[in-house]
C-alpha cells in the first residue's frame, strides 16, 4: 500500500481536474422547464440535462443522522447519546465528487468510562469511469455485511447495533484504499478493493483472544498500514431480494513479531415480502500463527477461528405521510473468546417511525453469556434520525 | 506496486477531466419517442393550481415547487418527465402512463452515488400496470432494496404524482 503512504501523485490527479473544470453560464434545474408548444429533441434533452454551472454552494451537499440510547436492566443504567453524524458532499463535476462523514459518539453519557470521540468515518473520492463502474479513493468502509455500509438507525430493527457485526465485523469499519464496484442491469454488482488492514498489537492479543473491534486504527495510530484485500458480489436482481457474499485477506493483522495472516468471509441475506421481513448474516475470521501475550508466544490459543451468525424476522406495518410501526426478533450466536462455547443472544422489540426519517425504538435482550459470566436481562430505548 | 499507482492516476485525472457527462441511461427525447413510433408530440403544459400543488406536496412530503408541468400526450397516453432527490442529486425519471396505468417507467439520468439499482430494469418493472387508488397510492407492492432506500422512495412517489397529474390533465 505505498501510493497510500505517498499520496502525491493522487492529488496532483485531482489537482489538475480542479483546475480544468468548465465554467458555463449559470441556470438551475429548476430554472429550465420550457414553456408548452413544439419542442425539439435537443432542447427537451437540453432541459433535463445537469447544469455544469452550479454556484460553489449548490455544489454541496448535506446530511446527518443520529442516535441516543438508554440501556437499563442488568447492567448499569446508562445513557448515552451515542453518535451524531454529519455527511458532506461535493460535486467537482458530475462524474466525480468527494465524499465525507465525521461521527462525533458520545457526546454526552452518564457514563464516566465513556469517553468523547470524534472519528473521521468517510473520506473519499469518487469517479464515475461509466455509467455503472466506479471508482472510489480514501478513507472507505469496507465492504463486508449489512450494517457497515447501512447504517442510519432508521434502517434497522434494534437499538444497538446487532453483535455479530460488531464483535465479529467490527463495523463501523473503515479502512484507507482504492475500491472499484461494477453493477450490471441483471441486478450483480462486485467490488474489489485494496486496503489498509487491521492492527492487533500484543496486548490485543489478550487471554480472550485478539480483539478485532480494537484493531481498526482509529484516532492517531496509524504506525502502520498492512495489507489487505476484500472482494466481494452482490445480486439484487429478484425484487425483494438481497444476496452478497464476501472474503477479505489480510497479510498480518498483528503487524508485529509475529506472523498472522488472517481471512474473513462473510456472507448475508435480505429477503422482503410485503411488512414481512427476513435477514440473516454469517462472518467467520480464520487467523493464521501464534500470538504473543506480554512477550510470551502462546501457540494454539484455540482463537484462531472467530465466527458468529444471527437471523432477524420482522414485520412491519405502514401508514400515510411515513408513519410505520415495525416488531423484530433477533437470535444470534458468536464464539470470540478463548475456551468459549459461544454465546447466544435472543432479541424482541418493536420500531416507531412518527416519519420516515425519524425512529423510537425499544427492545429486549437476553444474553447467555459464556466463560462462567452472569446471564443477564438487559432492556434498551432509542431515538434516531437521518436525513 | 509503482505501476499501479502510476496507472491509477493517470486514470483518474484524465477520466475525472474528460468525462463531465452525467449518467444518461436513456435520453429524454428518445424516452418520448419510444412512446409516440418516434415522433415528439407538441409538448403540453400542466398549470397547478394551489389546490393540486397541495395534493402534490401530500404525495411528495415536501413542498411542490412548479407551477407548470410539461407533458407529452396523445390519445389515450401521456408521458411526463420528472424530477426527485434521492440522497443528495435529482433523478430524472420519464413515465408512460396508457388510461390511467403506469405502462412503463425509465430511469433517463441518474446521478446518485448510491442506489444504483432503481435504474435497472428488474426494479422499474414493478410498476407496470400500477395505478392510483385511494390516499393516492399505488395498488401495488413497490419493494424496497437495502441500501437505496432513499432511491426508491423517490421514484415511487414520483410515480404516485405522474399518474395524479395524469388523472387531472
Amino acid at each position: 500500500m505505498k501510493f497510500i503512504t505517498r499520496p502525491s501523485t493522487l492529488i496532483a490527479s485531482v489537482a489538475a481536474c480542479l483546475a480544468t473544470t468548465q465554467i458555463l453560464p449559470a441556470h438551475t434545474f429548476r430554472e429550465r422547464l420550457a414553456e408548452g408548444g413544439m419542442l425539439s429533441a435537443n432542447d427537451i434533452d437540453a432541459a433535463f440535462s445537469n447544469p455544469q454551472d452550479l454556484a460553489w454552494h449548490d455544489r454541496f451537499s448535506f446530511g446527518s443522522y443520529g442516535e441516543a440510547h438508554f440501556n437499563t436492566g442488568d447492567v448499569s443504567d446508562k445513557f448515552d447519546i451515542h453518535r451524531l453524524v454529519l455527511f458532506t458532499a461535493y460535486e467537482f463535476n458530475s462524474r466525480f465528487r468527494f465524499v465525507s462523514e465525521i461521527e462525533l459518539e458520545h457526546l454526552y453519557s452518564n457514563d464516566p468510562g465513556t469517553d468523547l470521540v470524534w472519528e473521521l468515518e468517510q473520506a473519499y473520492f469518487e469517479l464515475d469511469l461509466g455509467n455503472d463502474y466506479h471508482l472510489q479513493a480514501g478513507g472507505l468502509l469496507v465492504p463486508v455485511g449489512i450494517t457497515n455500509e447501512i447504517h442510519e438507525p432508521t434502517t434497522f430493527y434494534g437499538v444497538e447495533r446487532n453483535r455479530i457485526e460488531t464483535e465479529i465485523i467490527p463495523s463501523t469499519w473503515t479502512e484507507f484504499g482504492i475500491l472499484l464496484r461494477k453493477h450490471y442491469d441483471s441486478g450483480l454488482q462486485w467490488d474489489l478493493a485494496l486496503h489498509r488492514g487491521l492492527k492487533i498489537d500484543e496486548n490485543q492479543f489478550n487471554a480472550n483472544g485478539p480483539d478485532l473491534r480494537n484493531g481498526r486504527q482509529k484516532k492517531n495510530t496509524y504506525d502502520e498500514m498492512g495489507t489487505a484485500a476484500t472482494a466481494r458480489v452482490r445480486y439484487t436482481g429478484i425484487n425483494g431480494l438481497e444476496l452478497a457474499a464476501s472474503v477479505q485477506y489480510q497479510d498480518d493483522i498483528s503487524q508485529g513479531a509475529q506472523d498472522n495472516s488472517a481471512i474473513l468471509t462473510s456472507a448475508h441475506f435480505i429477503y422482503t415480502n410485503g411488512g414481512f421481513e427476513l435477514r440473516g448474516l454469517v462472518a467467520n475470521w480464520e487467523i493464521d500463527g501464534d500470538t504473543t501475550v506480554a512477550g510470551t508466544v502462546v501457540p494454539g490459543r484455540g482463537i484462531d477461528n472467530q465466527y458468529g451468525g444471527f437471523i432477524e424476522p420482522s414485520y412491519k406495518w405502514g401508514f400515510n405521510n411515513g408513519t410505520a410501526v415495525g416488531v423484530f426478533s433477533r437470535l444470534l450466536y458468536w464464539e470470540n473468546e478463548d475456551a468459549s462455547d459461544g454465546q447466544m443472544e435472543y432479541q424482541a422489540g418493536v420500531n416507531f417511525w412518527p416519519t420516515e426519517n425519524t425512529v423510537v425504538k425499544a427492545d429486549w435482550v437476553y444474553e447467555d453469556r459464556a466463560n462462567g459470566r452472569d446471564n443477564q436481562n438487559v432492556f434498551n430505548f432509542g431515538v434516531g434520525y437521518a436525513f | 506496486m509503482k505501476t499501479l499507482t502510476r496507472i491509477l492516476s493517470i486514470a483518474l485525472a484524465l477520466s475525472a477531466c474528460a468525462q463531465g457527462e452525467e449518467r444518461v441511461y436513456l435520453k429524454p427525447s428518445d424516452f418520448i419517442k419510444s412512446a409516440y413510433g418516434g415522433e415528439i408530440p407538441e409538448t403540453s403544459v400542466l398549470n397547478l393550481s394551489s389546490s393540486v400543488k397541495a395534493r402534490a406536496k401530500s404525495i411528495m412530503a415536501h413542498s411542490y415547487e412548479e407551477s407548470r408541468v410539461r407533458h407529452w400526450n396523445r390519445g389515450n397516453r401521456s408521458v411526463w418527465i420528472l424530477e426527485e432527490i434521492g440522497k443528495t442529486q435529482p433523478i430524472t425519471t420519464g413515465f408512460l402512463i396508457e388510461n390511467g396505468k403506469i405502462k412503463s417507467v425509465n430511469i433517463l439520468i441518474y446521478r446518485e452515488s448510491h442506489g444504483w439499482e432503481v435504474s435497472k430494469p428488474f426494479f422499474t418493472k414493478q410498476f407496470s400496470n400500477a395505478t392510483l387508488q385511494g390516499s393516492d397510492k399505488l395498488d401495488k407492492e413497490i419493494k424496497n432494496i437495502a441500501g437505496a432506500t432513499l432511491s426508491v422512495r423517490a421514484i415511487t412517489k414520483l410515480a404516485r404524482l405522474a399518474l395524479y397529474f395524469d388523472s387531472i390533465s
